[in-house]
């Protein structure tokens, strides 16, 4: 498990960028977090370390949006979901499985279809202000991997 | 007659125009899935070159399933959205069909394999006989490995094709002792295959509107297999000592229940009765029945234990139903359903049952209407 703390939105948007520069084909990173937690800017921040050049927002109507970077970027916002086997019917699978990255806002609500190896990040807003917690835990050796590959970072700031 | 025909159920886009049989136009681009991106264009451009104004197009035919559930509705949109501008009707081209297409009056079995994920496949075996294709066998979903022991009992070669065959190839010649697949100008789909079945279609009369047009995924979800797992559901012919615990059900269920004698003659001295029980570990949670008459069958009940709603026992039921009336031979299958029951309505609509009309003020108890659904069987 790894923790940063950060200040401002920037500053968590960059803590994306950094994961996104070593997701690689067919990683899922889950988000976790309440309304407005930051959920939407940290996959900005992915999409930038994928390479994308899409101005990235949040697919709450549209449920999934498709990204061209170093490598398809499937960013889903699931909040609109009244049942996990709506997953199903949007053959989630194709994308999971498939080419690309997935990053899932609101993963708890589909919890039971996410692969048991996977990256999930919880940001929670525990002060009231801009600065957040972000809890990253990798299950699987690939997201040990990844994770480890952060270790090292500092703190990129605002 | 000018069909315009598209498939984008796998990775590669195709569109085609066709006129009595003759191919005009064909487009087939297979460099990635974004077809959302590139199908419009490439039917613009079908049109622009063949000088064929979209308003001359008198069907729409459109690959309905399996495959890339993105892929489709793609595909699905475009069609139906046209159909819907110009008042045109929609053939339904079922995907594997068309594929098999591609491989006119093949020898041997012909089976095309679509990638269904986590190393399965959407699959059915063909043959050709004299020219007409013949479907042997509905694999649906399909794990690799299974497909490979299913052929591999095959005494004919088969051909196999389909952009599972690009994921498994190795796979499949690992497995099999003679290994054969589509070569690349017959390997994915083709919207011209799409459009000759349509033709079919339009000469057998089994078109749709836009509107009835509905894609076939298959697929079952992963949710539904885990739950049926989960709960140990029997479906059996209702005997004599099922009939205290359906009575129970009955009497749950309606206010103006069949009595036990009404059972016990529907089993014993009617001959075209034919009643079914769901059994979860054991105990009667669902039952129906329906008499079959000449080529007609009619649904008289079906109930489910209160504690056992909810849990598709009712789907599950109605579809071994269908199968009875299928195998005693009726062509069509008929029901009344209390007006107000949405849930039921709703589940029947689901397994192909069409609203007919009413029946005024059929339900003595309350007076209320009684909609008549059917459903044909062939």
């Amino acid at each position: 498990m790894l923790k940063f703390n950060t200040e401002c939105a920037e500053e968590t948007s960059k803590i994306g960028e950094q994961l996104g520069r070593l997701l690689s084909k067919g990683s899922i990173v889950c988000l976790s977090g309440d309304l407005g937690a930051g959920k939407t800017a940290f996959t900005k921040g992915i999409a930038i370390g994928l390479g994308v050049t899409d101005y990235v927002t949040s697919p709450t109507y549209t449920i999934i949006n498709e990204y061209e970077g170093r490598l398809p970027l499937y960013h889903f916002d699931v909040y609109r979901l009244n049942d996990v086997e709506e997953m199903h019917e949007l053959g989630y699978e194709e994308y999971f499985f498939g080419d690309g990255v997935v990053v899932l806002e609101w993963a708890d609500i589909v919890k039971e279809v996410i692969p048991g190896e996977r990256l999930w990040i919880t940001i929670l807003n525990t002060k009231g202000d801009n600065s957040r917690e972000i809890i990253i835990e990798p299950t699987g050796e690939v997201y040990d991997n990844m994770v480890k590959g952060m270790e090292s970072n500092e703190n990129p700031g605002c | 007659m000018k069909i315009l025909a598209v498939d984008t159920s796998t990775s590669a886009a195709t569109a085609s125009i066709m006129e009595d049989g003759r191919l005009i136009s064909e487009y087939i681009l297979n460099i990635s899935r974004a077809h959302s991106q590139r199908i419009m264009g490439i039917i613009d451009d079908l049109f622009n070159k063949s000088g064929i104004r979209p308003s001359e197009i008198d069907l729409y035919a459109c690959s309905a399933g399996p495959g890339s559930f993105t892929g489709l509705r793609i595909g699905a949109s475009i069609i139906k959205g046209m159909a819907q501008t110009f008042e045109k009707p929609v053939a339904a081209v079922p995907t594997l069909d068309a594929l098999a297409y591609n491989l006119y009056n093949c020898t041997g079995l012909v089976c095309p394999i679509l990638d269904a994920q986590r190393n399965m496949v959407y699959s059915s075996l063909y043959t050709w006989e004299k020219g007409s294709l013949i479907k042997l066998e509905d694999l649906e979903v399909i794990p690799v490995e299974d497909l490979i022991k299913h052929i591999k009992k095959k005494s004919v070669p088969v051909t196999f094709l389909g952009d599972g065959v690009l994921l498994f190839e190795e796979d499949l010649k690992k497995g099999l002792e003679e290994y054969y697949a589509a070569q690349a100008d017959s390997l994915l789909p083709r919207a011209s295959s799409c459009a000759r079945i349509a033709m079919e279609m339009y000469e057998k009369g089994s078109l749709d509107t836009y509107s009835s047009f509905r894609l076939t995924y298959i697929r079952k979800s992963q949710a539904e297999v885990e739950y049926e797992k989960k709960q140990n559901v029997e479906l059996q012919n209702m005997s004599m000592k099922d009939i205290e615990q359906v009575c129970e059900i009955e009497n749950l269920s309606f206010r103006v229940p069949w009595s036990r004698e009404s059972f016990e003659s529907e089993l014993s001295q009617n001959s075209l009765a034919r009643y079914t029980v769901a059994k979860v570990d054991g105990k009667v949670a669902a039952y129906g029945g329906m008499w079959i008459v000449l080529d007609e069958a009619h649904i008289t009940n079906i109930a489910v234990h209160p504690d056992y709603r909810g849990r598709k026992l009712g789907e599950k039921l109605v579809q071994a139903l269908l199968q009875t009336a299928k195998d005693s031979k009726a062509a069509r299958i008929t029901l009344e359903v209390r007006a107000s029951n949405d849930i039921a309505r709703k589940l029947y609509r689901k397994l192909g049952f069409v609203d007919y009309g009413l029946r005024k003020g059929y339900y003595a108890d309350t007076g209320e209407d009684a909609v008549i659904m059917w459903k044909e069987l062939t």
